[in-house]
């Protein structure tokens, strides 16, 4: 029957040979994983730090289609990457059972990187990664970190803020210091939350500017650069902003009115102002090493 | 491009292979897994803590508790005491157990809990004090907010061992997690202050506490194997 198939190779066999590649990594992905993110979804990707996870891995799925209908992948016939590309699968594959025998999420969650590397590897080859290059580098976004990680993170990056929103404004004559992560404004006393550090829009900042600039397409490696630099700088800057205008808003108008539905409200706030600033840096970038704007 | 079907078929074999691999994979680890899916069930923490012990008598909840904790998930409990000894010296208990499902009992960890309140930690050392089954490693701290001090001490159990430590609590699940889903509990004592001899008077309660604690409530508290040995 197969010998049939092969002897007429219209268009729409081959089209359906081209698909059944990924028809089998997906099935056995679907078969590996499957059980691995119904777990998650009831549990880590409920926190906050890794909400991000399940709306990264549809643009993944999604940038890998979009790929794979326009460019045809070659298989690769050196035997160096073939035979890495299989290594990076086992290496995967036993991280995936010491983290399901341990329930060590980390290496669970790792596993996908390494599998999604090792499969376009071994089949593709370089010219596979180059082509599926940004899925790969999403898949990272996926590795859900140990919670003593994001601990280790917040903590410093807590008492950065602190120091800064109240020396800051301290600054401009206001009545406003602090002790750890406990701001003093006037008669207010106001907790820094783990929240409030930003690591979470930080994330999620990194991630929607990278899927950014891979839509736009700049031609310009300059443009790109000069927006990933940015990205950073940016997210920590809008928290500060965030918390420094939350403390203003209690010192002037109240406990209710500093803590009240303007809370969530200057979190969303701040993060659309975070990407019109990415979009200002692209552009002027952009007129300035494109020509275009 | 010379051998474009080639090519595919080429590529279909290989994806077979890795198809292979993964299902097999798949199957090898729903083996392996405990598949123990017990009930997640919350312990009824307050009914395993004993209310006179050594010297210490309960005494009624004052403005005692401090900080909150955190919102509870599935099969978390947590219980507040206060105690009294015969010269009138107080402590706050606090009680917290995680079920066997990834690292929740890290979220009640005091360095954790401590800064999220706003409180600042000053000193921090590693000590132990005698249990019904050796020593029992304890973790003491120093703490301050812009209103109070608090010194803290504590013991965190993780299945079977003990962690003093976010890192030693990941060897642990390495060393035990593959035959057994590991649940935990907090035992953590408080008094307001900033003295030497508050985390020895911690360090005399949590002793007397362990001693006094029998079946469940030490296997909760200790772990299983102390439960197997304080009963016998």
């Amino acid at each position: 029957m197969s010998g049939a198939l092969f002897s007429k190779p219209e268009i729409g066999d081959r089209n359906l040979l081209a698909f059944a590649p990924l028809f089998f990594v997906a099935i056995g992905w679907a078969v590996l994983f499957g059980p691995v993110y119904f777990e998650f979804a009831a549990v880590e990707w409920q926190r906050d730090e890794n909400a991000h996870a399940p709306f990264l891995m549809a643009i993944s799925i999604g940038a890998v289609i979009a790929r794979l209908s326009s460019h045809r992948l070659m298989l690769t016939d050196r035997p160096i990457e073939i035979g890495l590309g299989l290594g990076v699968i086992i290496a995967g594959l036993a991280l995936f059972v010491i983290g399901r025998a341990t329930e060590t999420t980390l290496f669970l969650s790792a596993s996908q990187s390494f599998l999604a590397f090792g499969v376009v590897f071994s089949l593709a080859g370089m010219r596979g990664v180059k082509l599926l290059w940004f899925p790969l580098l999403l898949s990272l976004y996926l590795i859900v970190w140990p919670g003593w990680v994001y601990d280790f993170l917040t903590a410093p990056l807590k008492q950065f803020i602190s120091t800064i929103v109240s020396e800051g404004l301290y600054a401009f004559g206001l009545p406003v210091a602090h002790s750890g992560a406990v701001i003093t404004a006037g008669q207010y006393q106001l907790l820094v939350a783990d929240a409030c550090a930003g690591l979470n829009s930080l994330v999620a900042l990194t991630a929607v500017g990278a899927v950014y600039l891979y839509v736009v397409k700049r031609r310009s490696k300059k443009v790109n650069a000069a927006v990933l630099v940015s990205l950073i700088p940016i997210a920590i800057v809008a928290n500060l902003i965030r918390v420094a205008l939350l403390v203003l808003l209690t010192y002037y108008f109240g406990y209710d009115v500093g803590q009240g539905f303007l809370h969530e409200g200057a979190g969303l706030l701040m993060f659309s102002i975070a990407l019109a600033f990415v979009f200002v840096i692209d552009a002027v970038a952009a007129r300035l090493w494109e020509g275009r704007g | 491009m010379t051998l474009p079907l080639f090519n595919q078929i080429g590529m279909i074999t290989r994806s077979v292979v890795v198809f292979i691999l993964m299902v097999l994979t798949a199957i090898s680890t729903a083996m392996v897994r405990p598949t123990d899916n017990v009930a997640v069930i919350a312990p009824d923490l307050d009914q395993y803590l004993p209310d006179a012990f050594g010297v210490w008598r309960r005494i009624s909840l004052g403005e005692l508790i401090l900080p909150n904790e955190t919102e509870l998930e599935a099969g978390e409990a947590v219980a507040y005491r206060a105690y009294q000894d015969e010269v009138g010296r107080i402590v706050t208990l606090v009680v917290a157990y995680g079920p066997p499902m990834g690292d929740s009992v890290r979220l009640h960890r005091p360095e954790l809990c401590y800064v999220a309140q706003g409180f600042q930690i000053n000193g921090r050392s590693v000590a132990s004090t005698p249990g019904p089954f050796g020593p029992i490693p304890i973790v003491h701290l120093s703490t301050d907010s812009p209103t109070r001090e608090e010194a803290v001490t504590y013991w965190l159990r993780s299945g079977p061992g003990f962690v003093t430590d976010a890192a030693s609590n990941q060897v642990i699940n390495f060393k035990y997690g593959i035959s057994q889903r590991l649940d935990g509990a907090l035992i953590r004592v408080s008094s307001p202050g900033n003295a030497e001899f508050l985390h020895e008077l911690h360090a005399e309660f949590l002793a007397d506490f362990s001693q006094a604690i029998d079946g469940r409530a030490a296997e909760i508290f200790l772990g299983q194997t102390a439960a197997r040995e304080v009963a016998s």
